[in-house]
Order: structure tokens, then sequence, then C-alpha cells
């Protein structure tokens, strides 16, 4: 018999090199996301429509529209894997254990999603209104204000106070949507995983969010708790979202690649 | 270093079995739709059998924790998205195995795309597809090399490119195992051959056993696959 | 030409996802005007509803997705690419090699999506109606035949401007989003019209005033008015789109 060469080969030691599998994987996939130059048009796209839409005043909240940036963002995030040439077998190649890959694979979209989305929502600039979250905002002002009230200048204290729980309710209305939004771009990479094609898993995604659930919502008061409302985080838009990335993982760890 | 043991899959495989051995080029030959890229994408976990097993160097592909770096694959396409340089695609690749970066500029040397790593994969002829696909085969150096129809889409130069680098590499002592269904390619340089006709083994041996009794491989290829799938 | 208009209404069909558009097209509507129905009489009889007539009408803007998916799929299946081994290789270089002539290609192109789609919408208006009528008889006026050929129409030109905007941006992925975030319940483009009354003239906002007679917006269109400007925009459109694919590469 010829001489065998040994196994495992490699005697490099890297920085990677010393990662966990798990560390290894994310890098890897948040690697691919960020090269991907039709998730950075969506993106400037999604911001550019939400920037004007603001310039405009529009009535109403923008980010249920904009909404779809995202959605579509979640859906090529997933679906590219599948477009011609067949990336979804190197990947396999590379990281064949497919559950972990689907879990690392949502990681690595929430941390590529989250500034995104904190991005938009701060630039449509909404308060959630009613969400606990702005409650907690208002309340943060208001305590600012006091203690600020209780200083020497009394009047520019209070001032000042309202200033900060302005901002206070706009940064916390902003970062409780971006939690919406980036509920949205799981639930929409799901959809893409699931149908690995780009346009049907878009088609499905826009008209669940866009159509669907607020038609629902409205007619059928009996469902109203289980339905995602944007721009507002929710546990029914959590439980979407898992179930979605649930059944694609399932999917994609059952069938051939 | 490759063992595949009573495979089966509905329709496609049926109970199919060979090896392939270190330092040696093992050929797996048959018509189109015999089941050869079937067996070799259940071997590296892309696809399921119903029953059997397939295993490289003892484990189930999926079972190393590094595959990249025990085995390089070759299948059809580039296997980078077309809208990704060949640079990146590699980057990602190398990321996910825990490969240093330098090693992707090393493989794009080795085949030749040094000067097109930045350009899109998209854009890419079908020789320079094949060429990226084989860089990813080698970006962790492996022992063992498993190739679908290699020479497919190379020119000349690329063929007899591709015919050194494999001899080469089981001079090394690497396992390489690649499918064909082209018989002159794969008399000059394979050491044993393994033929497979509608899912079914119906030959294994060196290429002197299995050619005896026929003039050349070609006619015993032809003799035990006759009636087989048109091609 | 006839043979022409013949081999795209082969092709468009043999589609699953055009397939997809018929039926959600066909099935959307009907159901809408069904579950909205209780609603529906509780407003009318709450005096909500300006105009009565526009019940069952109302109900058949959903089913227009079905149209812009249709009108999607028609090009955007031309763009994608066939297959792994042959890079650039994309339906529309064996369409430009069977029919060279690009300009009566696309025109077969646009009669085919029309005649499907005015097809579809036509049932669906019909089937629509009926059931509202069945459902709330003496409450709803019975739909003027004009009416419903004015809605057909509107259904016809929004398929073509999918298509014509499909064809223009060559992703299909661009009019998806952009014609769906526009079929919402509260649409943007009739949230754009409280912005400015110019907004009112935006292809698929007019052209509902076709069909529509109580419409909340804050300019008075007439209905023949309202008909030739979407069927302005949808030309327009399509003559750039045309214009474009002439001088680009296959």
């Amino acid at each position: 018999m010829t001489a065998t060469r040994p196994l495992p080969t490699p005697t490099r030691m890297t920085a990677t090199n010393r990662l966990s599998a798990a560390g290894r994987m994310l890098l890897a996939e948040i690697n691919k996301l960020l090269t991907l130059p039709s998730l950075r048009t969506t993106f400037l796209l999604t911001w550019a429509v939400t920037l004007l839409l603001r310039l405009v005043d529009l009535p109403g909240s923008i980010l249920v529209h904009t909404q779809a940036g995202f959605l579509i963002f979640g859906v090529l995030a997933a679906s590219h894997e599948h477009d011609r040439g067949s990336q979804i077998n190197s990947t396999l190649l590379a990281m064949p254990r497919r559950l972990p890959l689907a879990a690392t694979k949502a990681l690595a979209l929430t941390l590529v999603t989250t500034p995104l989305a904190l991005l938009v929502t701060l630039t449509a600039a909404e308060p959630t209104g009613s969400g606990p979250g702005a409650q907690a905002g208002a309340q943060a002002g208001a305590q600012a204000g006091a203690q600020a009230g209780a200083g020497i200048e009394a009047q520019a204290g209070i001032g000042a106070g309202a200033g900060a729980g302005a901002f206070h309710l706009a940064v916390d209305g902003a970062a409780h949507n971006a939690g919406y939004l980036i509920l949205a771009t799981l639930a929409a990479s799901g959809a893409g995983m699931l149908l690995r094609n780009d346009v049907g898993a878009a088609g499905v995604a826009l008209t669940a969010y866009l159509l669907v659930a607020p038609l629902a919502r409205a007619r059928l008061p009996a469902i109203e708790t289980w339905l995602p409302e944007a721009p507002q985080p929710s546990l029914a838009a959590a439980v979407w979202t898992l179930t979605a990335l649930s059944v694609a993982a399932a999917a994609f760890h059952h069938r051939d690649a | 270093m490759i063992a595949i043991d009573h495979l089966s899959r509905p329709g496609r495989l049926h109970d199919v079995s060979f090896e392939a051995r270190p330092g040696r080029v093992t050929g797996f030959l048959g018509p189109n739709g015999a089941g050869k890229t079937s067996t070799l994408r259940v071997l590296l976990g892309l696809d399921r059998a119903r029953d059997g097993t397939a295993l490289v160097a003892g484990r189930r592909y999926a079972d190393w924790p590094r595959p990249l770096t025990v085995v390089g694959a070759l299948l059809d396409g580039s296997g980078a998205h077309r809208a990704r340089s060949a640079r990146a695609h590699l980057r990602w690749m190398a990321a996910s195995n825990g490969l240093p970066r330098s090693r992707v500029d090393e493989v794009l040397d080795l085949v030749g795309l040094s000067a097109e790593a930045g350009k899109r994969a998209g854009r890419f002829s079908l020789g320079m597809s094949r060429r990226l696909g084989l860089a990813a085969a080698l970006l962790g150096d492996p022992p063992v090399l498993i190739l679908d129809e290699p020479v497919n889409g190379l020119d000349p130069s690329g063929i007899r490119w591709m015919r050194e680098f494999l001899r080469s590499s089981a001079g090394e002592g690497r396992t390489v195992l690649l499918s064909s269904h082209l018989m002159g390619e794969l008399a000059g340089v394979a050491d044993d051959v393994v033929i497979i006709d509608r899912g079914r083994v119906v030959a294994s041996g060196t290429v002197g056993e299995v050619t005896a009794g026929h003039p050349t491989l070609e006619d015993a290829f032809l003799a035990l696959t006759a009636g087989g799938t048109t091609w | 030409m006839v043979s022409l208009v013949h081999a795209e209404l082969r092709k468009l069909l043999g589609l699953p996802t055009a397939w997809i558009g018929l039926v959600v097209g066909l099935v959307a509507a009907p159901a809408l005007a069904v579950l909205n129905a209780p609603a529906a009489r509780r407003a009318v009889a709450d005096g909500l509803i300006r105009d009565p007539s526009d019940l069952g009408f109302q109900d058949l803007g959903i089913g227009l997705l079905g149209a812009m998916i249709l009108g999607v799929v028609a090009v955007s299946s031309e763009f994608t690419p066939t297959g792994d081994d042959t890079p650039g290789a994309r339906q529309l270089t064996a369409t430009l090699l069977a029919a060279p002539r690009r300009t009566r290609l696309l025109a077969a192109k646009a009669i085919a999506l029309s005649l499907v789609v005015a097809a579809q919408g036509l049932v669906t208006a019909v089937a629509t109606l009926a059931l509202t009528e069945r459902m709330h008889g003496a409450l709803v006026p019975p739909p003027q035949p004009g009416r419903v050929l004015a809605a057909v129409l509107y259904w016809t030109l929004l398929g073509l401007l999918a298509w014509s905007i499909t064809l223009l941006a060559r992703n299909g992925m661009i009019t998806l989003a952009v014609l769906i975030v526009n079929s919402t319940v509260v649409s943007l483009s009739y949230l754009l019209t409280k912005v400015t009354p110019w907004a009112a003239y935006l292809p698929d906002i007019v052209g509902a005033h076709m069909f529509l007679r109580g419409m909340d917006v804050p300019v008075e269109i007439p209905p023949v008015t309202a008909g030739l400007v979407m069927t302005a925009w949808v030309a327009a459109l399509i003559a750039v789109a045309t214009l474009t694919f002439h001088r680009r590469d296959a």
C-alpha cells in the first residue's frame, strides 16, 4: 500500500482555528451576508424610502410600509443559497450539521439586521405610543425631569427633563420597533429557506405581513391576539417567527440539498 | 479511506458497495443517470440514503468537525453565488473551517485564478467556474478528493492539467475518487475502476482486472452496460 | 402575430407560479366578500359606507394581487437563469432566437398577458358581485354593466403595470414589494394623497375612480378621466420599458 497521508492534515494554527465550531460557523454566515450585493441594495432602498416618507410627513406609521424592505431582506438572506450556482452545496460541504447551521443562520441574520433595523426606526422616528416600552420611556423622562427640577433652576430643569423624556421616548420607540422588524426579517428568512425561491417566498411573506395579517385583524377580532401588528413587537410576532424558523429548519434538516 | 456499503435509495441506487483507497485514483464510471452523482451526494451528506453507509476515513462526512480539511469535493457548477466575488466566496468557506485567509490566495494561485479573484462568480466562463470549484475543494489541503465529472467544461489544456493534478495528488498519498462518463479520460488516469449501471455496481477492480477479456476499457464498459441508459 | 401570441400564452400558462397568480386572483376577492359581509352589513346600516353600490367592488381590490403576480412572472421567468452549467443562460436567449423582432415580441407578450388577466378579472368580478348581491340583497343596488367592465379594465391595466415595471427593473422583487405595499388596507398611495393632492393621480389609485364612487380622496375625478390617466401611465411605462428592452443586451 502506498504512503497514507495522516488525518486530519493541516498543521497551521490561526486565530479562526482556535474558535469553537459554533464561532466558525457564525463568522462564515455573517461573512456571507455582508458580501452579498443584493442585501446591500435592499437595505439602502429601504432606508431611502423611509427617509423620503419621513420628509413628506406621511400620516400614520411609515414602518408599516417599509417593513416590506426587511421582509425582502430576510427572504434574500435565506433564498440566495439556492440561486444559480448552487451555493447551498458549498455551504453544506463546509458546514454539514444542518440544525446547528440553521440556528447559526438565524443568529447571524439577527446580528446583521439589528443595527440596520435601528437605523431605519430612528429615521422613521415613531414613538410606540401605547407600547410598554414607550410607557417606560415616558416614565424615565418624567423621573429625569423631576430630578432635574429639584436643582437650582426648577423651570429650566423641567424643560430639560421634558427634552430628555422626548429623546428617551424616541430612542425607546426605535428600539422597540426595531424588535418588530428583526422578528419580521427572521420570519421571512424562514419562508426563503422553506420555499428556496426568492420571488415566491417574497410573495408569501409580503402577502402574509402586509395583506393577510392586517385584514384578518380588522375582520376577525377573535384571532386578533395571534396576529402580528406592525410595528409593535408582540408575543404573536415572536410566535410567527419561531414557527416559520422551526418549520424551515425541520424541512432543511430532512430533505435533500 | 472511502467505504460505501450497501447503499440504497429508492429508484436510484440498489445495494451499492465499493471502496476507494489512498494513493490511488479510483474511477467511478457509468452512463448518464446511472447513479454516480447520487452516490457521491450521499457520500458527502447532501442527499440521504434509505439504507447503507458511506464513510470517509471511518466516519460519516457530517461527523467530521472540520470537513474541508478531510475531504475536498468538486460538484457541478462553481458552488459560488453568482453575485459574490471568487475571493469572497473562498473567504467565507475558509472561515467556516477555521482556515487562514492566506490559504485563499494560495488556492487561487494554484488553479490560476489570482487575476480574476475580484470578479463576480456569475461572470466566469464554464472553465473558470470549474477552477473556482476546485480551488474550494483544495482549501483545506484534504487527504481525500471527491470529484464529480471533473473534466466537464474544461478545454484541452485544462483537461491535461486536471489529469496531471489527479496523478500527482494520488502520488502524494491522497485518496482520489472521480466520476466520469468519458472512458478515454479515465483509462489514462485511473488505477481502480468501479462501473455502475442503473443504480447497481456491475464491475469493480483494477483497470487491468475490469478490462480483462476486452480490447480496451471502453469496450469493457460498453459490454458491461449494454442496453443501458442512452447517452 | 397570432402564432406569436399563442406561443406566449402557452409559455405563460406553463408556469406554476402563473397558476398561483391565477388561483389567488380568482379566490381571494369572493372569499373576502364573504368574510366581509357581517361588517359590511353593519357599516351600511350605520351609514358609514358613502355609496353602498361600492360594496362588492371594494372587495375586488385584494384579487388584484393575482393580476400582479401574473404580470411579474410573465417577465421574471424570462430572466431567471435556466441551469448551473450554462453561465448567462436564460429563457430569454431562446425566446429571442425564436422571435428576434423585439417590439413584436413584447406586443405579443402584452396581448397574451392582457387576455389572461382580463378573463381572470371578468370571472372574479362577476363572482364577487353575484356573491355580494346574494348576501346583501336589496341593501346593495345591482351593479351596472359599465362599472363591471371598468373594473375589468382596471384589473387588466394593473397587470400590465406590474409587467412593465418588472420589465424595466428586470427584477420581480421590486415590483412585488411596490405593488403589495400599495394593495394594503390603507395603501401608501392613499396616504400620499393626504400629503399632496397630486398623489391622487398615481396610477393605481386614479384607476379605481373608474368603478368606485365613494372614494375618500381630496380631488373628484370622473371615471373616464380616471381611465385615461391610468391608461396613459401604463402606456408611458410600457413605452419606456420597450425602449430599454431594445437597447440592452439580452
